[in-house]
């Protein structure tokens, strides 16, 4: 940290000399530090502190003893691995075929799927879970019933209360993180390389699969890592599907250490291995990235053209239909039944038909309706002050501004380590009590919200800046241009589409955030999302595919104002 | 005679005016407070804004905030406000009175008798002898079973009868780790029939959720057949028409209690005092009672047809079982269950 430290200028001559040291780019470093210590390192140095502290302050590693003292705790650790580990690669299977062929050929219906998936991603995970309860439980389920009674024989086609119905519902609603990416980095390839590979008489997959998915690895596995993490940080679905399929993961477990008696130095304790694991990963992402370092979009503009398939066009838009219709249009339909129910297992039928659901959610009840408005206020804020952070920070870094800059990116992407619930303990720790004294503002959710959905705008933003060259802004700093200049003339319009897919990628994940909101919020600052868990706490599935419908309907509106805003650019192809 | 009578007319008269003039300024006060927050576990969350709405009617001044969770997720809620100083919860309502025996002797919890206790029926009165926690609502835990799938007569008659392997993969359950009304089940069910009853169950691949009323909606939809849970709720969802019976088991009903006290710190420590009044006041115990509960006071109107708790076998909890049954029954559970 030598290297920055500020030395008094030896002869000071006037006022500006005296700022010399603090040259624009240092000066951003520190104030981006100061706001990532505030955000990441006193957080998460609360939750190493009171792991190795007992409840009277006195040093022990006894926590950790007890965190892994027990088969149960052990097991369930074990799960969320294997967890993340398929839903990891349920996913990848989901998304990256979709995203090479919205990006690279000529599937027809792209629209269509493009908006499938942004469906699946506006769509919560435990809304999804719901949804797959309805259709897959093993004796209610509506595929199974229809099985039943299509085949006359008495056995469950599918059982969402297993490991792998838990994986599938998982990999459902990560997928879209990982098409984002890999879509944004496929868009960003010129033809000119598979060209080059066609010209030398490679067939379509050959170039697919030795070209075109190569130049994306290193985003491909970076979306991976992140679905990974994604997978052991979710908390409602592993509730909602884990608990009756007797399968804890880590965030249930963390769930019961909070509850009474509740240890937070155990579970501090217990999520440390996970951090470590993610330490590990990312080094890892680092390491595959920074031996394939590719920039592919430079001043020079290339040509992409769509591959044609031919018939097998077809057969790509089937299987990205396919991946839609099971995450979204389906449970949607069993979600809309429910809503507009009486009573949802008595099944389709006008007399079973209401609209009392929504009414009773937006008029009757005494908090839902805040809870409508504080999730789209919470999110907005969120999403504004993540986009804005993670691109300075990601420029700093990029550029390598300052020496020990490469830091703010660890920290940037460090909140994925920690599970929302301890990160909700750790901001709770920290803040909750005076002198800030945030716990039941609004504030405290925004700025939990934010560090937790900093990784996902960071490496969007880092991703984009390591496809721009720097050539550009040179051209800016030549002409006698500022860094901010650079970046808000420069490197902001070149990175609008990016950023604009983050940022709503951060407005719509933290419109569903469950897991921090849960230990954070107070009676005025419940969302939308914790709402809904608290209805299936009781199973009253009618009144909460209401408020999810309209928490999935209210962000498809916010997207739809996204699209008039940024224009047709916005996450989609740009021809 | 006369003389004697009237004086008494005149003591009784000016004891009721200076109680209504007490209730006067309490209300006065707790307006000029503003806000309630309630933390709740009792009643459903539809009842709970039902009785909050109700008390909002009534005193439009006061704005009551509802927090409503299953009782270890709101206690352990509670628990975080304490550890971190925050003061939110004025009132907290659960359905483990051990959360309660424990907040009391930490003293974080306020004496106070309501006014109204003596109204209530005997059964209901002095909990907490010495007036820190009182009991707001109750209810029974019974077994319930779907009436498309299950004929009255093979419905289990007892909670023994939920261990018949006829019942394998049929049975639904919620979980002690979040539910004080499975807490309690626990440990009754330990009682009659040692731990080897989880183990049985656990044989007959119960379907778990989390609050007792989820195993109401595994009926509801067929999912499952049979299971132990609220009675309030299979009155609530049988008038909407859905298919499900209550049955009072032959070895003993649980008769459940809503529990709530006020907090030592409560922002809004009026507005508590009246809550309370007015929680086990004549209106708030008619939803009780409307909503499928018992009643706690004579008062209440009992809808035709409904059964009573003392008209059943019934096993009413004691205060110092459940101090040491409910946690012993969760961790039993979670070694049972895996979590």
């Amino acid at each position: 940290m030598s290297d920055i430290t500020l030395k008094p200028a030896p002869a000071p001559r006037g006022r500006l000399a005296n700022l010399a040291p603090l040259e624009p780019g240092r000066l951003l470093w520190f104030g981006l530090a100061a706001v990532m210590i505030f955000l990441v390192v006193y957080p998460l140095w609360q939750i190493v502190s009171v792991s190795l502290h007992d409840s009277d302050g006195n040093f022990t590693f006894e926590n950790y003893a007890k965190a892994f003292g027990r088969a149960r705790y052990i097991q369930s650790f074990t799960n969320s691995l294997w967890l993340g580990v398929c839903a990891c690669v349920l996913s990848l299977c989901f998304a990256v075929p979709i995203s090479w062929g919205l990006a690279r050929t000529d599937m027809p219906g792209k629209r269509f799927v493009w908006l499938g998936v942004i469906g699946a991603y506006v769509m919560p995970p435990f809304m999804g879970a719901i949804g797959w309860i309805l259709l897959a439980g093993p004796n209610a389920g509506w595929l199974n019933r229809i099985f039943r009674s299509l085949s006359g024989m008495d056995v469950a086609l599918f059982d969402i209360y297993t490991f792998s119905g838990l994986v599938f519902v998982v990999a459902l609603y990560s997928f879209p993180l990982v098409f984002v990416f890999v879509n944004a980095a496929l868009e960003l390839v010129s033809s000119e390389m598979e060209d080059a590979g066609a010209i030398l008489g490679a067939s379509i997959w050959h170039v697919a699969r030795r070209i075109t998915i190569p130049i994306v690895l290193p985003t491909i596995i970076g979306a991976g890592i992140i679905v990974f993490l994604e997978a052991v940080s979710l908390f409602g679905a592993p509730a909602l599907l884990g608990t009756p399929a007797r399968i804890s993961v880590v965030t249930t477990t963390l769930f019961e250490f909070f509850s009474n008696p509740v240890r937070v130095e155990v579970a501090a304790a217990y999520s440390m291995p996970l951090l470590l694991i993610t330490v590990i990963l990312f080094l890892l992402q680092y390491w595959v990235i920074r031996r394939r370092g590719y920039v592919t979009q430079t001043g020079k503009g290339g040509e992409r053209r769509m591959m044609k398939l031919g018939p097998w066009r077809w057969a790509v838009f089937a299987y990205g239909f396919g991946v839609i219709f099971l995450a979204v249009i389906l449970p949607l339909i069993i979600i809309v039944q429910a809503a507009l129910s009486k009573a949802w297992g008595q099944g389709f039928s006008f007399d079973n038909l209401t609209l009392n659901n929504f009414r009773y959610i937006l008029f009757e009840h005494s908090t839902a309706g805040q809870t409508v408005i504080n999730s789209a206020m919470f999110s907005f804020w969120t999403a504004t002050l993540a986009v804005t952070l993670t691109l300075l920070i990601a420029y700093i870094v990029n550029r390598k501004l300052v020496p020990f800059s490469s830091v703010l990116g660890f920290l940037a992407v460090t909140p994925f380590v920690i599970p929302g619930i301890v990160l909700a303990i750790g901001f709770y720790a920290a803040y909750a009590p005076p002198p800030l004294a945030l716990y039941g503002t609004g504030l405290i959710m925004v700025l939990s919200f934010t560090t937790r959905f900093m990784p996902v705008a960071y490496i969007n933003a880092a991703s984009g800046m390591r496809s721009l060259h720097p050539e550009m802004e040179e051209a800016v700093r030549i002409l006698g241009g500022s860094r901010m200049t650079a970046i808000r003339r420069v490197i902001a319009p070149l990175l609008k589409r990016s950023l604009a897919g983050a940022w709503l990628i951060v407005f719509i994940g933290a419109t569903r955030e469950l897991s921090t909101a849960i230990f954070l919020y107070v009676g005025a600052t419940r969302t939308m999302s914790i709402m809904i868990y608290d209805l299936s706490e009781e199973g009253r599935f009618e009144h909460l595919s209401a408020l999810g419908l309209v928490l999935v309907v209210a962000t498809m509106a916010f997207v739809a104002i996204g699209f008039r805003v940024v224009g047709r650019d916005f996450m989609l192809k740009r021809s | 005679m006369g003389r004697t009578f009237a004086l008494a007319m005149v003591f009784l008269s000016f004891a009721l005016s200076t109680a209504k003039a007490d209730m006067k300024e309490l209300e006065a006060k707790a307006a000029a407070e503003k806000e309630i927050t309630w933390y709740v576990s009792y009643p459903s969350a539809e009842d709970a804004e039902l009785t909050a709405r109700l008390f909002m009617q009534r005193y439009p001044a006061i704005k009551v905030n509802v927090v409503r969770a299953t009782a270890q997720v709101i206690y352990q809620r509670l628990q975080q406000d304490i550890k971190n100083g925050v003061r939110n919860c004025d009132v907290f309502e659960t359905t483990d009175v051990g959360h309660y025996v424990d907040l009391k002797k930490r003293k974080l919890v306020a004496k106070y008798t309501p006014e109204a206790s003596k109204d209530l029926y005997p059964d209901f009165r002095d909990l907490d002898p010495e007036g820190y926690f009182h009991i707001i609502g109750s209810s029974m835990m019974t077994l319930m079973y779907n009436t498309k799938l299950v004929k009255a007569d093979d419905a289990p008659k007892s909670w023994k009868d939920l261990l018949d392997p006829k019942w394998k993969g049929k049975v639904s359950t919620g979980s002690p780790a979040y539910s004080g009304f499975l807490g309690v089940w626990v440990v009754y069910m330990k009682q009659l029939y040692g731990w080897e009853y989880l183990d049985k169950f656990k044989a007959n691949n119960p379907l778990i959720g989390r609050s007792s009323i989820d195993p109401t909606t595994h009926l509801n939809s067929g999912e499952r057949q049979v299971a132990g849970g609220p009675a309030a709720i299979v009155e609530q969802l049988k008038a909407k028409g859905a298919p499900l019976e209550i049955v009072y088991p032959t070895d003993g009903s649980l008769l459940m209690f809503g529990v709530a006290g006020i907090l030592a710190n409560a922002p809004h420590p009026n507005a508590a005092r009246l809550w309370m009044e007015f929680r086990i006041g004549k209106e708030s115990n008619q939803i009780g009672i409307d909503r499928g509960g018992e009643s706690l006071r004579p008062d209440g109107v009992i809808p035709a047809g409904r059964t009573e708790f003392r008209a059943v076998k019934y096993y009413r909890p004691k205060v110092d079982e459940l101090v040491k049954g409910v946690p012993e029954a969760i961790e039993r559970w979670r070694d049972t269950f895996g979590g």
